[in-house]
């Protein structure tokens, strides 16, 4: 008893480190608990996920396979799982707040009719109780929950909100392959074809972000602000103020619409810091802001400050990169 | 084709003014303005959208205090069809009651629908749950997270959706369904004061939640508000430019930020 699943999400099989993130928490939650930490995995086929989790510190991986399961779809996931968790009865499921570990967690509370605990930030025992933390109110403020009275107690969690469990070659775990009932009649949906967005930007994961705001003045700002992205290895950012203008893609947007983002540096270039903005990206690690005016509130969040014209800051600092690069 | 859209009235999250009560018991709402969810809005226009071009019409169904009646007549004006109030005093700070009540609502008043939509998330609780907990209790297919609506054909509905890294999905679902829908997918039309006004001479119906709300109780339980850890603001680098962006990358790298 009390054990701890992990939901672990892929694509078609492919997946990153960051879809075994949870496996850390995960464990620190089942020792607590006097439980085991399961990865849960649903696909065509998984045996390298399996065993990946199991390196990740999974100690027993519940694998369901089927060519059913080949593409996600909310709908034949759900069933299999709540299948799988009314079978062995675990304590806690563990998601990530993406797109996949949203649907599929709610799918399985209103099936299993338990509350879920969306977009926790922290998740921790007190007194033996499971507490969560969450925010609301586009970040501005934190909200503590528990979820006593359901069982299993359903929790996403923001990416990157935990340290990334370890990865060690020759750990054990045991793979338990379950086949469940659910054929391709059961689904009302059928994924026709993933489309690439014209632009690629992967926000979430990206470990520095480069963002710009309404101070860039003008659309070709941004192809200064991509030069030194491209440079340092960051993914590119915007505020809500850029994207209404028409500057960039939504996709780059950060902010409360947009993405959430957590990377372990975040550099803000002409943006003023509107909460729109600020619920977005105030979680990163170090956040370096870059601003004419020393009174933006984006100042008041950011780690570092650059008082001064990004038309000049942003040259010198790519200068002084490429220097160090030997560029 | 029918389309029924849930709508929220939420206290807006860009004010200056947001204060906690007590002890952290609650969140001081009663100074602030109050307006359509965001997401919601995408939501309502969306639909009206849809029915625009292939025929039916809107239902505006929202949850919530005697004041939910704003967002209504804001959606009358937009172009929905019908606004319905489901009165409940308190607004429900749990999503899955709100699915709950919005679902025995839908049955037990036997609305004939091609789909539901909802906005993704909610400004004020941020959970996100609302859409998946409502299909997932009607049975209902579920599309999260839309970002164009491609087309309406016999019994199904062909969607993308977005997925994280620039990645999008084209689903093709049977319907009724759910979908949640995304900000960005269009842009809402603008409504005036005039046209709010004139959709007041609408009637809106009204239902108590209480006829839905038998035998439920509330699964998550809000402990305590805080603020997030306040941060102590930035250190300014010197003013002239070459020696803070020498400073800048000494600090990045002894963070181990950047080489």
């Amino acid at each position: 008893m009390g054990d701890v699943w992990v939901y672990i999400e892929h694509r078609e099989g492919s997946t990153s480190p960051l879809s075994f993130e949870l496996l850390g928490i995960g464990k620190k939650l089942a020792q607590e608990r006097g439980g085991k930490v399961c990865a849960l995995v649903i696909g065509e086929s998984v045996d390298q996920i399996a065993k990946e989790a199991i390196e990740y510190g999974a100690e027993k991986v519940y694998a369901l396979t089927g060519g059913v399961f080949k593409n996600f779809r909310s709908d034949v996931y759900t069933k299999a799982a709540c299948q799988l968790i009314e079978k062995y009865g675990p304590d806690i499921i563990l998601f990530r707040s993406t797109t996949q570990g949203t649907d599929l967690s709610s799918g399985i509370a209103g099936k299993l009719n338990v509350g879920i605990c969306a977009d926790a930030i922290s998740v921790y025992h007190e007194n033996n109780v499971l507490k969560m933390v969450r925010a609301a109110f586009g970040g501005r403020f934190n909200v503590t929950v528990v979820n006593e009275r359901a069982t299993p107690k359903l929790i996403t969690v923001r990416p990157k909100a935990f340290e990334m469990p370890e990865k060690k070659d020759g750990q054990k775990g045991e793979i338990i392959s379950e086949s469940v009932g659910v054929s391709d009649s059961d689904s009302m949906m059928k994924v026709v074809d993933f489309v690439k967005s014209a632009v690629t930007v992967n926000l979430v994961e990206a470990d520095i972000i480069v963002s710009g705001g309404r101070g860039l003045g003008k659309p070709e700002g941004f192809n200064l602000l991509r030069e030194f992205a491209d440079l340092i290895g960051a993914a590119l950012g915007a505020s809500r103020a850029a994207v209404d203008s028409g500057w960039i893609p939504y996709e780059h947007q950060v902010g409360q619409t947009g993405k959430t983002v957590k990377p372990k540096l975040y550099i803000a270039c002409g943006i003023s810091g509107a909460i729109q903005h600020l619920a977005g990206m105030r979680t990163s690690d170090c956040i370096v802001a870059i601003n004419k005016d020393p009174d933006a509130p984006i100042f008041k969040i950011a780690t570092f400050g650059i008082v001064g014209d990004l038309y000049q800051v942003i040259p010198k600092l790519i200068e002084k990169f490429k220097a160090k690069l030997g560029k | 084709m029918n389309i029924l859209v849930f709508l929220k009235r939420v206290a807006s999250s860009q004010e200056e003014e947001l204060k906690i009560l007590g002890e952290g018991e609650a969140v001081d709402l009663s100074r602030l303005p109050f307006k359509l969810n965001d997401w919601d809005n995408y939501a309502l226009e969306e639909a009206i959208r849809a029915v625009e071009k292939e025929g039916g019409h809107v239902i505006a169904i929202s949850l919530g205090a005697k004041e939910s009646d704003d967002v209504l007549r804001r959606a009358i004006a937009m172009g929905a069809g019908e606004g319905i109030l489901i009165l409940g005093e308190e607004a429900l700070f749990d999503p899955r009651l709100r699915a709950i009540v919005a679902s025995r609502f839908i049955k037990k008043e036997g609305f004939n629908f091609d789909a539901i939509f909802t906005g993704v998330q909610a400004e004020d609780d941020q959970f996100g749950t609302f859409g998946g907990y409502l299909a997932g209790i009607l049975e209902l297919p579920y599309v999260s997270m839309v970002v164009a609506i491609e087309e309406w054909g016999k019994g199904y509905v062909l969607v993308r959706r977005e997925l994280e890294g620039g990645l999008m999905e084209k689903v093709k679902v049977s319907l009724p369904s759910v979908l949640s829908i995304q900000t960005g997918i269009n842009e809402p039309r603008y409504v005036s004061v005039m046209g709010i006004r004139r959709a007041s001479q609408i009637e809106r119906k009204i239902y108590e939640s209480s006829l839905y709300m038998e035998g439920v109780i509330s699964s998550i339980e809000v402990l305590k508000w805080s603020y997030p850890p306040k941060k102590e603001g930035a250190k300014i680098l010197p003013y002239d430019i070459d020696g803070a962006c020498r400073e800048l990358l000494q600090i990045l790298k002894e963070r181990g930020v950047c080489q």
